[in-house]
């Protein structure tokens, strides 16, 4: 497992005066769930290719288990798109393999039946429906056993049933295998149900203006009394929250 | 399903048909030796092929298209990708790359006859010569608009640099490729043709020059059917199979 200390004093894009983070940070436990839930346009999915080595970061901003990295991470990364991004031209045997070269057909059908698209192997991404292909991009994430999971929205755009099924999917896996999980989401129902902790950003430049652990027993359901609470008691005391506003 | 393929055929050899019967009815009211008729140009076809020696001339020809083919694609997609992917290499070689694509095909193979003297290696590098700059240009536009976001996955897996290459990379490329490889096979056996009639005393080009010499129409018309045979067999056993397996998933197609 991995531990992320996040400093990032500011963050511009190249060709760019906007700043879109500023101040930011935060650290997440070995195995610990961590949402962040912010406004559009706060930076929460350059923060996630930052964390990923996509994006380019200063020395000392992205620290994993205490070590600024050079180059590549030096973990294993699991990364979940808000689209599955699947190569359209390798069959779903074949984009898992891709991550793990050396997995035998037992193992993928294994993970595929865990995902419930057991016999899918050999069909092709435009074969599969929307949720089946989020299916195999979570089954590919999986499948490396990685230390650390990062998530983009990646539920968004999902009818509300199969979305619940995959959150339900996700807690299991990662209870099982208790990666690092960094998952970004706008949908603060989303966050409550399956995070650890819950970190509020604000709008551009953005920078964690609430840190939140969530106290609830899981499985939790957005209709139970005290998920209901600790929603109301939150944005009560923090109104605004969701919009990036810190009072 | 037999019969079902076997309209479609038939109504795929309909235009040919059509065009055969124009053909045979224009050359038999014209009467001319100039315009020889159907009849006549299977009938020479079927004289050059069984008891000439067309079948020689038509493997040297195709061994020379096969061979500059070859280098011209390596040595295109090769440059195309590189001029695709680094703006700044790009921007250095572009004006070079138009100078390329404008010079008339006779220059460059009378240059290359005359700077390295009447032989096979000169014929094979004029027609390569010709068709680089397109492959460049075709596969350079492929590389352009690479979907990042999959490469991006590739990364963040820490795929291998080969697998990255092989398996995510190459493939969005495809269907630039397959583009300028057909596109390519034609202009290259036409190119091939004319370097053999200025410069070799072997293939199709050059019996397509004596044939001229005696006004032999029928003759050229034979050699050009023939050809054109091997190019229609070409691309239906190897183009087409390779298409398929191009946009196997759905790939490259909306």
């Amino acid at each position: 497992m991995v531990s992320l200390d996040i400093s990032i004093q500011s963050k511009v894009y190249p060709n760019s005066l906007e700043r879109v983070l500023e101040g930011l940070d935060f650290s997440v436990s070995k195995g610990e769930f961590v949402a962040l839930v912010g406004p559009s346009g706060a930076g929460k999915s350059t923060l996630l290719n930052m964390i990923a080595g996509l994006e380019k970061s200063d020395p000392g901003e992205v620290l994993y288990n205490g070590s600024s990295m050079a180059g590549r991470p030096p973990c294993k990364i699991g990364y979940i798109f808000q689209q599955p991004r699947l190569m359209p031209w390798l069959t779903v045997a074949e984009n898992l393999r891709l991550v793990m070269p050396k997995v035998s057909d037992t193992q993928i059908e294994a993970i595929l039946t865990r995902v419930g698209l057991s016999g899918k192997s050999t069909s092709y991404s435009k074969q599969l429906s929307g949720g089946m292909q989020r299916r195999v991009s979570i089954a590919r994430a999986f499948l490396t056993q990685p230390e650390l999971l990062l998530l983009d929205e990646p539920f968004v755009s999902l009818d509300a049933p199969n979305a619940q099924r995959l959150r339900d999917l996700l807690l299991e896996l990662w209870q099982e295998h208790k990666p690092t999980v960094v998952f970004v989401t706008h949908d603060l129902n989303e966050a409550i149900q399956l995070a650890d902790r819950v970190l509020f950003l604000s709008s551009a430049p953005g920078r964690v203006v609430l840190d939140k652990v969530i106290g609830i027993q899981r499985p939790r359901h957005s209709e139970d009394n005290a998920f209901q609470q600790w929603k109301a008691q939150m944005l009560s005391e923090h109104s605004g929250l969701l919009e990036g506003d810190s009072q | 399903m037999f019969v079902h393929r076997l309209k479609g055929m038939l109504f795929g050899a309909l235009p040919l048909l059509v065009l055969f019967l124009l053909w045979q009815s224009a050359a038999m009211l014209l009467e001319s030796n100039n315009f020889p008729s159907v009849i006549q140009v299977f009938t020479s076809l079927h004289l050059h092929l069984f008891d000439g020696d067309m079948l020689h001339h038509l493997l040297v020809t195709m061994m020379r298209v096969t061979v500059s083919f070859v280098i011209a694609m390596l040595l295109g997609v090769l440059i195309g990708v590189m001029m695709g992917a680094f703006a700044r290499l790009n921007s250095a070689f572009d004006s070079l790359l138009v100078i390329a694509l404008n010079i008339p095909a006779l220059v460059t193979i009378i240059l290359c006859y005359v700077w390295f003297g009447l032989v096979e290696a000169s014929a094979i590098a004029a027609v390569a010569i010709n068709k680089i700059p397109t492959v460049v240009v075709m596969v350079r536009e492929g590389a352009r608009v690479v979907d990042r976001d999959l490469l991006d996955v590739a990364r963040v897996f820490q795929v291998s640099r080969f697998r990255y290459f092989f398996k995510v990379y190459l493939p969005q490329l495809y269907p630039f490729i397959m583009a300028s490889a057909r596109s390519g096979l034609s202009l290259i056996w036409k190119i091939v043709l004319v370097v053999e009639l200025l410069g070799r005393s072997e293939g199709v080009g050059f019996q397509l020059g004596t044939f001229f010499q005696f006004f032999d129409i029928a003759s050229i018309l034979a050699y050009t059917l023939a050809f054109v045979a091997i190019i229609l067999v070409i691309e239906g056993v190897i183009m087409r199979p390779l298409d398929r397996y191009i946009a196997r998933g759905g790939y490259g197609q909306s």
